[in-house]
């Protein structure tokens, strides 16, 4: 055992930052005990997770454009929402996806007797280092798809782009929270949860507008991808919006995490006042 | 000082059973209720009870875990519903069918992430592991990860685990449940040492017999949601008449020995069950008067199952 510093409690206010810092640090540890498998994972994992962009790509070859979308501005689109997702899903999503388990075998009673917030030691409990493999892996499409564009750069832009980045996370973990929510209720409740996380990121990576009018609208409210890559895409391409959106739209989708964050807190402090009045 | 103090303590779960597609059939389900206890500073406490009683569900309610239907709870002067993180501060708890430890990590990381989660300053904490390492014999175990641990070895584990913050109350929920006879042996030694050395109070639940003889002054019987009974387990086995079964195993076939006070039950081989009041005779007593008549190879004391002991108080309407 490290002998630990007596500064160890001061970084984060009441410690909690250092605490998930040192949650995460175990679980990195205890995946590293089983090298081989997990290099073989991360590996396994980063390669499905880019053999997504080969469907795009083949319908690129075939259709040229999609929505007057050329092939480099649908990279873009499927790079900027990828990335936001993966890193959603590598530090909110995949360990919150785990509250049904933990329900389940009970796991989550031995986080409400410590003296935490169950959702800090929810985060810090399942962290998978393979998903930050999965991130990085999403990184060269939008890096790629940008060099493609011939963007005229600004400060202003540069910001935009990791505010945008920001933003999007932010909604998607917000989005995953919710759902996972769902296994206070039903601890089956998996499928329907990933139809709105991984189905959510999947119609992100298509221009909204070349879409049917129903499942457009889907992206503007119950599932507000639109706001995650779509919207803020006119603001990048320096473009108008086919639908007629005006532009302070997209200026603005980046706070759209804030009303839906806001209602993933408000859904988590329901969810855990339910199961300790009705338990497992 | 009072620890736990429960008024009319309760809890009920509405149960959904599907009649059809769309109509469904609501039912309550009292799992607790109407418990009213009082758990004095340094007391160790035995909740036993048939599987579904209410037991787990009752801890629950004191840890804070579970919002009690029905009553009040107060524990440490806290109610553990609405002061849970700092109730948590201040108790341990150990399930006994679920770990807190760090699978893929040495045994000494979950100490030290627990020291973290519990805010333990480390001179604090050297000393209560170092106590705790004497105490459950775990200096050898730190560098092992617990997954290679055996359960005898992982409960003591566990147990060092929610005592690291010193907790003044420490609650235990099957602790001995798939141990073998020296793992369980050991696990009471050690809780004996931290309720006399530390005063600390204990409450666990239990379905072994052997656990509450050895630990607890005191047993609460909980049957169907409520109290039926609560005092020391003399009492207990004394008013429900329990009887408890010597087997001897003696040096060749003799008839059925007759002993005052004792029946013999079966006779199998050289083996013989001899079944007597703990009211009428000691088993120390019985053993001796069988060696008087016989020569003994070996024995074994059978202890009532707390199924039986329970039947047996609704049989006889105690209070």
């Amino acid at each position: 055992m490290a002998s630990p510093r007596p500064s160890d409690f001061t970084l984060g206010g009441d410690g909690s930052l250092a605490l998930y810092r040192r949650l995460i640090d175990a679980r990195v540890r205890a995946d590293l005990t089983y090298r081989f498998s997990f290099a073989l994972r991360v590996l396994s994992a980063m390669l499905v997770t880019a053999l997504d962009y080969v469907a795009i790509w083949a319908l690129m070859s075939k259709v040229k454009t999609i929505g007057g979308w050329d092939r480099w501005q649908v990279t873009y689109l499927y790079g900027a929402s990828s990335v936001a997702f993966r890193a959603a899903d590598a530090f909110i999503g995949g360990p919150v996806e785990r509250c049904s388990q933990y329900v389940r075998v009970g796991t989550f009673d031995t986080f409400l007797v410590r003296p935490r917030s169950a959702l800090l030691q929810v985060l810090g409990h399942d962290f998978a280092l393979r998903r930050v493999g999965q991130l990085a892996a999403m990184v060269p499409f939008l890096v790629i798809a940008l060099a493609h564009l011939h963007i005229i750069w600004s400060v202003g832009k540069v910001l935009f782009l990791i505010a945008q980045l920001l933003g999007a996370a932010l909604l998607f973990s917000a989005v995953f929270v919710i759902v996972s929510c769902l296994a206070f209720w039903s601890p089956e409740s998996r499928e329907i949860a990933n139809a709105f996380t991984y189905g959510g990121a999947t119609v992100a990576e298509y221009p909204v507008h070349a879409m049917a009018s129903w499942i457009r609208s889907l992206t503007f409210t119950i599932v507000p991808v639109a706001f995650t890559a779509y919207f803020p895409a006119f603001v990048v391409f320096d473009a108008p919006n086919p639908l007629g959106v005006p532009r302070w739209v997209s200026y603005a989708s980046p706070l759209a995490c804030v009303p839906v964050g806001l209602l993933a807190a408000v859904v988590w402090r329901f969810a855990v006042r339910r199961y300790r009045s009705t338990g497992s | 000082m009072n620890v736990i103090e429960t008024v009319a303590l309760g809890k009920s779960f509405d149960i959904r059973t599907k009649k059809s597609v769309v109509r469904r059939e609501r039912t309550t389900v009292n799992a607790v209720s109407d418990v009213n206890l009082v758990v004095r500073a340094g007391e160790m406490v035995g909740f036993i009870g048939p599987n579904g009683a209410g037991k787990s569900t009752t801890i629950k309610m004191l840890t804070g875990i579970l919002a009690p239907s029905t009553g009040d709870a107060r524990v440490l002067g806290y109610v553990p519903l609405d002061d849970r993180v700092k109730l948590a501060q201040r108790i341990g708890v150990v399930f006994g069918q679920r770990s807190q430890l760090w699978w893929d990590l040495p045994l000494g990381d979950s100490f030290s992430l627990l020291r973290h989660i519990y805010r333990v300053p480390v001179a604090r904490f050297d000393i209560s592991l170092a106590w705790l390492s004497g105490l459950f014999d775990l200096a050898p175990l730190l560098p092992i990860p617990v997954r290679q641990l055996s359960l005898g070895q992982r409960m003591r584990g566990e147990l060092a685990a929610a005592l690291l913050h010193e907790p003044e109350l420490l609650f235990l929920d099957e602790p001995t449940i798939g141990l073998d006879v020296v793992s369980k042996h050991a696990v009471r030694e050690a809780l004996t040492v931290l309720n006399r050395d530390r005063g600390t109070t204990v409450v666990l639940t239990t379905h072994d017999l052997a656990d509450i003889e050895q630990l607890c002054e005191r047993v609460v019987i909980i049957d169907h949601g409520r109290v039926i009974d609560d005092g020391s387990l003399a009492e207990l086995l004394d008013e429900v008449g329990a009887e408890r079964t010597l087997v001897v195993e003696l040096d060749r076939v003799h008839e059925p020995l007759e002993i005052a006070g004792v029946q013999c039950d079966r006779v199998e081989g050289r083996q013989q069950w001899l079944r007597f009041r703990r009211a009428d005779i000691t088993a120390a007593a019985v053993l001796t008067r069988v060696t008087e008549l016989a020569e003994v190879r070996d024995f074994a004391l059978e202890e009532p199952e707390i199924e039986q002991i329970v039947r047996r108080i609704y049989l006889d309407g105690a209070p």
